[in-house]
C-alpha cells in the first residue's frame, strides 16, 4: 500500500528498553513499595518482617537510609503520611497489628542518621491486618486498616503533635475477608470522603467483592453506598486514581483481570441538604485479561491517566485511555526489559493525512508535523 | 529375567533399528547423522502418540539436565537460545529462552512405575545413579553412563519375594547410599524396605534370587517394615537422621526409626500419598489425600498444621527446593499447576487464618499436564510435561508489587530481591505521551504565569488548540478590561462566547446585498449576507470584525505573513474579494514554492455566476480532490447553488473561528442558531477546547472545560484558565476551586513551590480582596510589644522610613526595639544586634537602596533590576531562628554555618536545628540537584 495510507499508520511499534535495577537486599519477598508525597523517599516492606527506607541522593540514585524489624510476621503494606504531619509511615502485618513509625534524625558526628521510632501499635484486630492507608490530608491525620477478618477500622490522631495517641473512630464489618483498601484522594470538599475495600474471598457465590463506603458529614458515619456486583472473583488490590479535577472517580481493581471502574457522584442540589448520602453512578470503563492470569497489584500515576498492573504472567502492563476514553495497553514491562507497544496513528482518520504526506512517519500520532493553518481540531496532545 | 543393560549405541525398538550414538550436544545443530535424526523423529512420534503418562524430573546435580520417562528413560540437555532462534526438530523448544536436546536413552527397563534420582553419590553428572521402580516390584539401579561406575553400583537391583508394583522410591539426602521403596500390599511380605546400595548381599540369601541367578548384584534390605501393609509413599525425614516416613494403608502416616528398626510414631490420616519433606523447613512435611493437601509438622505429627484444598483429585505434590514455602500440586485433568505460597500459619492456629496465596500456573493451556518438576537450584524454575509429550520450561514469577511516585517514576519488584524502575527520563516514557510529563514541563516553563499577555502561555505549549485557547482568552480579556465591547442591550462583556451571546435574545437580522469587489462582469454581482448587532459582535469575537477595508487587509496580510495563504484567500473570497484572493494565491505559490496554488488561482479567476456553466460543473467534480480544506471550502462557497453552504460548514478542518464567522455571515437566523447549537453540543461532548469560542466562559463553558479534564486529565490548563479569567465564578461553582486546589496540590507534590507561590500571587492579585493576615509577629524581649507592628502597618500612605533618612544612623535605630529602645538580640554568629527593615521602600532614593545592597550581600549583582533595589533589605540580612532552641541570627550567617554543622552555633546548645526539619533536608538536596 502507499506510504501514508492507513495500513502503515496502524503498524505497531515495538521498542525494547532496559529498566534500571536496584538490589533491594530484603531477605524475603517484598510485599509493598510506597513513595512519599514528593516521590523522593521510598519504603519497602517484606516477609522478612522488616521495612527499609530509601532516599534519592544527589545523583538520583536510591540509597537505603534505614532498615529495621517492624513486626513479628510478614509486613504486608507500608504507606506514607502527608509530609505536613512529619515523616511518618504506617505498616501492617500478619502479626495482627498495624504500627505508626516516625523518623527521628540524629547526628552521630559522621553525618546524619535517621532512626524510626514506633509511636503507636494498633492492636484491635483479631486477625492479620492486610492493608493500611492514610487518609487524604484534608481529612486530618486519619488511618484506615482492613483485616483478614473482614473489619475495616478507621483511626484518628486527634492531636497531630502527639502520634502516640490513635483513637479508633469507626469500625465497619464487611462480612468477607478484606485484602485491600483505598481512600478517594480527592482534595476537594466537593467530594465526600470515600473508601473502597476489596475482598479476596475465593468463593464467587458470596457476591460482589468491592465495597464503597462513604462518609456523611451530617451523620458522622461511614455507610456502605455501593457494592460492585460485577466483581465476584477475589480482589487482590484496588486503587483510586488521583482525582485531578475530574467529574468522576476512577477505581482500578486487580482481580482475575484488570478492571477500571468510573464512579460518578450524582450531583445534588446544594439547597436540598437533607443529609442523605449521595449516590454514585457506576460505569465500567475497562476490563482486560491480557495478563491471562491473576492480577496482583494496580497503581495509578500522579495524574490518574496511566494505570499500572502486575500479574502472574510476570509482567507489568500499563493502561491508558485515548481521547475517546477507550482504555488500551500501551506498554508491557517484563523483568528487566520494557517492551513498549504503541499503535500508531489510529486516532487520525484518512482526512487527517491530507495536509502533508510526511505524516506517514511514526511521528504522525503527535500531530506535530501537521500544518499550522488548520489543525485546530486535535483534542489530544 | 533380563539382565539390565545400558544401551547407548542402539535403539532396540522395532521401529528404529538405526545406529544411534551418544548424542553430543555440540554436533546436533548441524547433524547429518541420518540415524540420529531418524531416532529423534521416532522419539517425537512416540512422545506425541503415546498415551503413556510422561513424567519429568530435573537432575539433582547437573543444572542443565533433566529426565523424562514414560516407557523408557530419556536424558535431555538444556541449552539457552535467543528468543528469535527457531528450534529445529532434533531439539525441543522448552520455552522462549531454552531448548533441549536428547542426550541418551535408556530403554531396557520396562513398566516403570517410579524413578528416583540419587542426589549425591556421584559427582559426575553423566554417572548419576537412578533408582527405577517397576510394576513387578523390582527396583533397579541404573545410570546413563557407558563407563562402568567405580563403585560397581550400577546394575544392582532389589527383587521382592512376591511381584507387586513399586509405589514410591526415595533416596536419603543425609546418607545418599540409602534407598527406600514402598510397595503394594502382600500378605506375607513387608511393604517398606530400606537398602544400602553400596552393600550387596554375597551370596544372595533370598530364595527368589535363585530364580534368576544371572541377574546382577542383589541388594539386601537393611530394614523392612509394614508386614502385610500397603505403602503408598515413602520419604526420608530431614529432621531426624535415619527416620523414614511412610504413608500406609490409606489411613496412617508412620515414622520408622531405621537405627532401631521400629515404628516410632503414627498419625491417623487419609493423606498418605505423595509425602514430601520441605528442604527449607526440616520439620515440615506435605502429603495429600483425594483433593486435600495436608501440611504436617514432624514435632507434632498427630494433626496436620494446615489443610489446603484443591478442586480436583491431586496426582503430584512437591516443595520448591529453591524458595521457602512454595508448594506445587498437580490435579488430575488439569491444565495448570497449582502453587501454594505458604507465608504463615500459626501452630494449632485456632484463632487465626493462615496466610496462603494460591496461584495457578498455566504453562500451556492447550493440554492437560501430566507431571512437573522443580529445578533443584534455579529459583522458581519448573518444568512440566503434558500428555501430548510437550515439555515446558517455566519460571514461576514472584508476585510483583509496584508503585508510582509523584515524579512519575514507576518502581516494581523483579523476583525476590530486585527493584526495577523507569522514571520520566527513561526513553520509554516519551512513548507514553502522558499528560503528567506535559504538566511538569509546562509548569517549569512558567505556563500560566504570564499575566501581561495571556497568549504567551499558549506558546509555552506545543499544542495548537491550547495556543488558540490562550490567544482567544487574551483577546477576550482585553475586551473585558477595556469595557468598550458592549453586548446588545448594553450589558458589559463577561467572557461570553458566540453561542451564549446569540442565545441572549432572539435574532432579527437584516438581509444585505454585498457587492463583489474586483469581479469584472457586465453587471455587478451581489452576495446575500445577514447583518444584526449580535452578528457583528460575534464576528468580532471570531476576529472577523472587518468594519472597514483596512482591518480586513491587515488581517489578510497577517495571515499571509504566517504562511496561511489558502486561509487568507478563502477569507478574502468569503468577503467578496475575488481579485485579492487570486493575488494572495499567486503570492503564496511563489513564496511557499507551491505551484499548485497558481493553478488554483487560475481556476478561481474563471468564476462565473452561471448556474449551469462548465466551470461550475468542473469545480464541483474536482473540488473533493483538493487537499487543502480552505481551498475546498472556497470552491464550495463559489459553486453553492441554494445558499445552503453545508459543504463549507462541513469543512471541519477549517479553524473554528472561520466556520463560525462564515455561519454568522451567510446563514439565516434559524439556520444559524441550529448550526451553532449543534456545533456547541458536539464540541462540548468531545471536550474540544475550540468550543470555548462558542460557549465562552459561562456555565456552559465550564461544562466544556470539565469534559476536557475528564478526557485528558489536563487539570493544569483549566486551573490556569480559572485563575486568569474565572475567579469571579469560583465561589459559585465548586468545580473551579476543585481544579485550582488540585493543581496547586500537584505543584506542591512536584516540589515546584516557587511556581505555586507565583500562582498564589496571581490569584490574590486578581482577587482584589483583603490581604492575607500576617502569620508571624516578632515581639521585643523586654516590653513584649511587636517590633514590626508599625513597620508592617498596611495601607500606610507614606513611606514609614522617610523620617529615618538614609545612612548608618538609620541602621542603628532599626536594631533596637521601637517601643522601649532596648537593643534587639544579637546574631549568634556575628554578634551584631539584629534588626532588619523589611517591606518595600517605594520612595527610597537609589543611593540608600544601593547601600543596603552593598551591606547585605556582596554577591548580589549591582546591576540589579529596579524592583530588587527597592527592597529595604536583602533576604540574607533578615534574621531567622530555630523554632526549637530559639537561637538564631542573620539568614546568610546561619546558612553558612549549617552548611558544615548540624548543631546550633550557640555555645553549649546541643540543638540539632538543621536536622530537625526533614523537609528542609529534601529541599537542600534538591537545590544541589538543580545546581548541576
Amino acid at each position: 500500500c502507499l506510504p501514508g495510507s492507513s495500513c502503515v499508520l496502524k503498524e505497531t511499534l515495538r521498542v525494547m528498553f532496559v529498566a534500571k535495577s536496584l538490589p533491594a537486599e530484603h531477605k524475603d519477598l517484598i510485599h509493598d513499595v510506597a513513595f512519599d508525597f514528593y516521590g523522593r523517599r521510598m519504603a519497602t516492606c517484606s516477609s522478612d518482617q522488616s521495612v527499609k527506607i530509601w532516599d534519592l541522593n544527589e545523583d538520583g540514585e536510591w540509597v537505603c537510609t534505614a532498615s529495621w524489624k517492624t513486626h513479628c510476621g510478614s509486613v504486608w503494606k507500608v504507606t506514607w503520611a502527608h509530609p505536613e504531619f512529619g515523616q511518618i509511615i504506617a505498616t501492617c502485618s500478619f502479626d495482627r497489628t498495624a504500627a505508626i513509625w516516625e523518623e527521628s534524625v540524629s547526628d552521630s558526628g559522621h553525618g546524619v542518621h535517621s532512626t524510626w521510632i514506633k509511636r503507636a501499635g494498633l492492636v484491635d484486630s483479631r486477625t492479620s491486618v492486610m492493608d493500611v492507608k492514610f487518609a487524604p490530608k484534608i481529612q486530618g491525620l486519619q488511618l484506615a486498616t482492613c483485616s483478614a477478618g473482614g473489619v475495616v477500622r478507621i483511626y484518628e490522631a486527634p492531636d497531630v503533635m502527639n502520634l502516640n495517641q490513635w483513637s479508633p473512630q469507626y469500625e465497619m464489618n464487611c462480612k468477607l475477608q478484606c485484602s485491600c483498601i483505598s481512600w478517594n484522594p480527592s482534595p476537594s470538599r466537593l467530594h465526600s470522603p470515600l473508601i473502597a475495600v476489596g475482598s479476596d474471598d475465593p468463593n464467587p457465590s458470596s457476591g460482589g467483592k468491592v465495597f464503597i463506603y462513604e462518609f456523611s458529614a451530617n451523620t458522622h458515619k461511614w455507610t456502605k453506598v455501593e457494592t460492585l456486583v460485577t466483581v465476584t472473583e477475589p480482589v487482590h488490590d484496588l486503587a483510586f486514581a488521583p482525582n485531578l479535577g475530574r467529574s468522576y472517580h476512577l477505581l482500578g481493581i486487580a482481580t482475575k483481570d484488570v478492571r477500571i471502574i468510573a464512579l460518578k457522584p450524582v450531583r445534588q442540589d446544594p439547597t436540598q441538604n437533607n443529609g442523605s448520602t449521595s449516590s454514585l453512578e457506576v460505569r465500567q470503563a475497562g476490563q482486560f485479561d491480557d495478563h491471562g492470569s491473576t492480577v496482583w497489584r494496580v497503581c495509578w500515576n500522579m495524574t490518574g491517566t496511566i494505570l499500572a498492573s502486575s500479574g502472574d504472567d510476570g509482567c507489568v502492563r500499563l493502561w491508558k485511555a485515548n481521547y475517546l476514553d477507550i482504555w488500551k495497553c500501551i506498554s508491557t514491562l517484563r523483568g528487566e526489559t520494557v517492551e513498549n507497544v504503541s499503535e500508531v496513528g489510529t486516532t487520525g482518520g484518512p482526512s487527517q493525512q491530507s495536509g502533508t504526506m510526511a505524516i506517514g512517519q511514526h511521528t504522525a500520532r503527535y500531530f506535530k508535523l501537521a500544518p499550522t493553518a488548520h489543525p485546530a481540531h486535535v483534542p489530544w496532545h | 529375567m533380563k539382565r539390565v543393560k545400558h544401551i547407548y549405541g542402539e535403539c532396540d525398538q522395532a521401529q528404529c533399528k538405526l545406529s544411534v550414538t551418544l548424542v553430543n550436544p555440540t554436533t546436533t545443530r548441524r547433524s547429518s547423522n541420518l540415524g540420529y535424526n531418524a531416532h529423534t523423529i521416532y522419539h517425537h512420534w512416540r512422545l506425541n502418540m503415546s498415551s503413556v503418562r510422561v513424567d519429568v524430573q530435573w537432575s539433582p546435580v547437573a543444572a542443565d539436565q533433566f529426565l523424562t520417562w514414560g516407557s523408557d528413560l530419556q536424558l535431555y540437555q538444556v541449552q539457552d537460545i535467543v528468543p528469535s532462534e527457531t528450534v529445529q526438530l532434533p531439539r525441543l523448544q522448552l520455552g522462549p529462552k531454552t531448548a533441549a536436546s536428547l542426550l541418551s536413552t535408556n530403554n531396557d527397563l520396562q513398566y516403570i512405575k517410579c524413578v528416583a534420582w540419587c542426589p549425591g553419590l556421584e559427582t559426575d553428572p553423566s554417572n548419576q545413579l537412578l533408582a527405577v521402580g517397576q510394576a513387578n516390584g523390582k527396583v533397579a539401579l541404573t545410570t546413563f553412563s557407558k563407563i562402568p561406575d567405580p563403585h560397581g553400583i550400577k546394575g544392582r537391583e532389589f527383587i521382592p519375594k512376591h511381584s507387586r508394583p513399586v509405589n514410591s522410591l526415595a533416596w536419603s539426602t543425609q546418607e545418599p547410599q540409602l534407598l527406600s521403596a514402598g510397595l503394594d500390599k502382600i500378605r506375607t511380605d513387608h511393604s517398606v524396605i530400606v537398602c544400602d546400595v553400596t552393600r550387596t548381599s554375597q551370596p544372595p540369601s533370598y530364595a527368589f534370587d535363585q530364580r534368576n541367578s544371572s541377574a546382577g548384584d542383589v541388594m539386601k534390605p537393611l530394614n523392612e517394615f509394614g508386614l502385610a501393609e500397603t505403602a503408598h509413599s515413602v520419604a526420608f525425614s530431614l529432621h531426624a537422621s535415619r527416620t523414614l516416613i511412610a504413608g500406609m494403608n490409606n489411613k496412617h502416616i508412620k515414622l520408622f526409626d531405621l537405627r532401631e528398626g521400629k515404628l516410632c510414631a503414627t498419625a491417623n490420616t487419609k493423606a498418605v500419598y505423595g509425602i514430601c519433606a520441605d528442604v527449607h523447613n526440616e520439620h515440615r512435611l506435605a502429603s495429600f489425600s483425594e483433593n486435600q493437601v495436608s501440611i504436617w509438622d514432624l514435632r507434632s505429627i498427630e494433626r496436620p498444621v494446615l489443610y489446603l484444598d484443591a478442586t480436583k483429585p491431586i496426582t503430584k505434590l512437591s516443595w520448591c527446593p529453591s524458595r521457602v514455602g512454595l508448594l506445587a500440586s498437580l490435579s488430575r485433568d488439569s491444565a495448570a499447576v497449582r502453587i501454594y505460597d505458604i507465608l504463615h500459619y500459626t501452630h494449632g492456629g485456632e484463632d487465626q487464618e493462615p496466610a496462603v496465596i494460591t496461584r495457578s500456573i498455566n504453562t500451556d493451556s492447550s493440554t492437560y499436564i501430566s507431571a512437573f518438576s522443580w529445578h533443584p537450584t534455579h529459583e522458581n524454575r519448573i518444568i512440566t510435561a503434558s500428555y501430548t509429550g510437550k515439555l515446558v520450561d517455566y519460571n514461576v514469577h514472584e508476585r510483583i508489587t509496584l508503585n508510582w511516585s509523584a515524579t512519575s517514576a514507576l518502581m516494581w519488584t523483579n523476583g525476590k530481591k530486585m527493584l526495577q524502575q523507569i522514571d520520566c527520563q527513561h526513553p520509554v516514557y516519551s512513548h507514553f505521551d502522558d499528560i503528567s510529563i506535559a504538566i511538569m514541563t509546562r509548569a517549569q516553563k512558567k505556563y500560566g504565569l504570564h499575566v501581561e499577555n495571556l497568549a504567551t502561555n499558549g506558546e509555552v505549549t506545543d499544542d495548537v488548540s491550547l495556543r488558540n485557547l490562550w490567544t482567544w482568552l487574551d483577546a477576550a480579556r482585553s475586551l473585558v478590561l477595556t469595557g468598550n465591547f458592549k453586548l446588545p442591550g448594553g450589558m458589559p462583556y463577561r467572557y461570553q462566547g458566540v453561542w451564549s451571546l446569540m442565545s441572549l435574545s432572539t435574532l432579527s437580522s437584516d438581509v444585505v446585498s454585498r457587492p463583489w469587489i474586483g469581479l469584472e462582469a457586465q453587471k455587478p454581482h451581489f452576495a446575500k449576507v445577514f447583518r444584526c448587532e449580535e452578528r457583528s459582535r460575534a464576528l468580532e469575537l471570531c476576529s472577523w470584525g472587518f468594519e472597514n477595508e483596512t482591518v480586513l487587509n491587515s488581517f489578510l496580510s497577517q495571515l499571509e505573513a504566517t504562511g496561511n495563504h489558502t486561509r487568507a484567500a478563502a477569507v478574502a473570497v468569503f468577503n467578496q474579494r475575488l481579485k485579492q484572493a487570486i493575488l494572495i494565491l499567486q503570492r503564496g505559490a511563489s513564496s511557499k514554492k507551491l505551484p499548485a496554488l497558481n493553478s488554483t488561482a487560475m481556476a478561481l479567476s474563471g468564476f462565473t455566476e452561471e448556474r449551469k456553466g462548465l466551470w461550475r460543473e468542473t469545480c464541483v467534480n474536482l473540488r473533493t480532490q483538493l487537499t487543502d480544506p480552505y481551498l475546498r471550502a472556497m470552491f464550495a462557497f463559489l459553486t453553492d447553488d441554494a445558499d445552503s453552504y453545508d459543504p463549507v460548514l462541513g469543512e471541519t478542518e477549517m479553524a473554528i473561528e472561520d466556520r463560525v464567522a462564515f455561519a454568522c455571515t451567510y446563514l439565516s437566523d434559524v439556520r444559524l442558531m441550529e448550526y451553532l447549537e449543534k456545533l456547541n453540543t458536539q464540541l462540548t461532548e468531545e471536550g474540544n477546547l475550540d468550543g470555548i469560542l462558542l460557549s465562552g466562559l459561562c456555565s456552559e463553558g465550564i461544562d466544556l472545560l470539565q469534559r476536557y479534564v475528564d478526557l485528558t486529565g489536563d487539570v493544569q490548563t483549566v486551573a490556569l484558565v480559572t485563575i486568569h479569567t474565572l475567579q469571579h465564578a469560583m465561589t459559585k461553582d465548586s468545580r473551579l476551586s476543585h481544579w485550582v486546589q488540585s493543581y496547586r496540590n500537584l505543584l506542591d507534590s512536584l516540589r515546584l513551590w516557587n511556581e505555586r507561590a507565583q500562582l498564589d500571587v496571581i490569584m490574590n492579585d486578581n482577587k482584589h480582596a483583603e490581604r492575607p493576615p500576617q502569620h508571624i509577629y516578632i515581639t521585643c524581649n523586654f516590653c513584649k510589644k511587636g517590633i514590626s507592628a508599625y513597620i508592617q502597618a498596611p495601607g500606610r500612605p507614606r513611606n514609614p522610613y522617610a523620617r529615618f533618612g538614609t545612612g548608618s544612623a538609620n541602621k542603628s535605630k532599626m536594631q533596637a526595639c521601637p517601643n522601649c529602645r532596648k537593643p534587639l538580640p544579637r546574631c549568634s554568629l556575628c554578634l551584631v544586634h539584629m534588626g532588619t527593615p523589611s517591606g518595600w521602600g517605594s520612595s527610597i532614593p537609589k543611593s540608600s537602596g544601593g547601600e543596603d545592597n552593598a551591606e547585605g550581600d556582596s554577591s548580589t549583582p549591582t546591576s540589579d533590576t529596579a524592583v530588587r533595589r527597592r527592597k529595604l533589605s536583602n533576604f540574607t540580612s533578615w534574621f531567622t531562628w530555630c523554632q526549637t532552641c530559639r537561637h538564631g541570627g542573620h539568614a546568610h550567617h546561619l546558612m553558612e554555618w549549617f552548611k558544615e554543622h548540624t548543631e546550633c552555633p550557640v555555645t553549649s546548645c546541643n540543638c540539632k536545628c538543621m536536622s530537625l526539619d526533614t523537609v528542609n533536608k529534601v529541599a537542600s538536596s534538591s537545590v544541589s540537584v538543580m545546581a548541576k
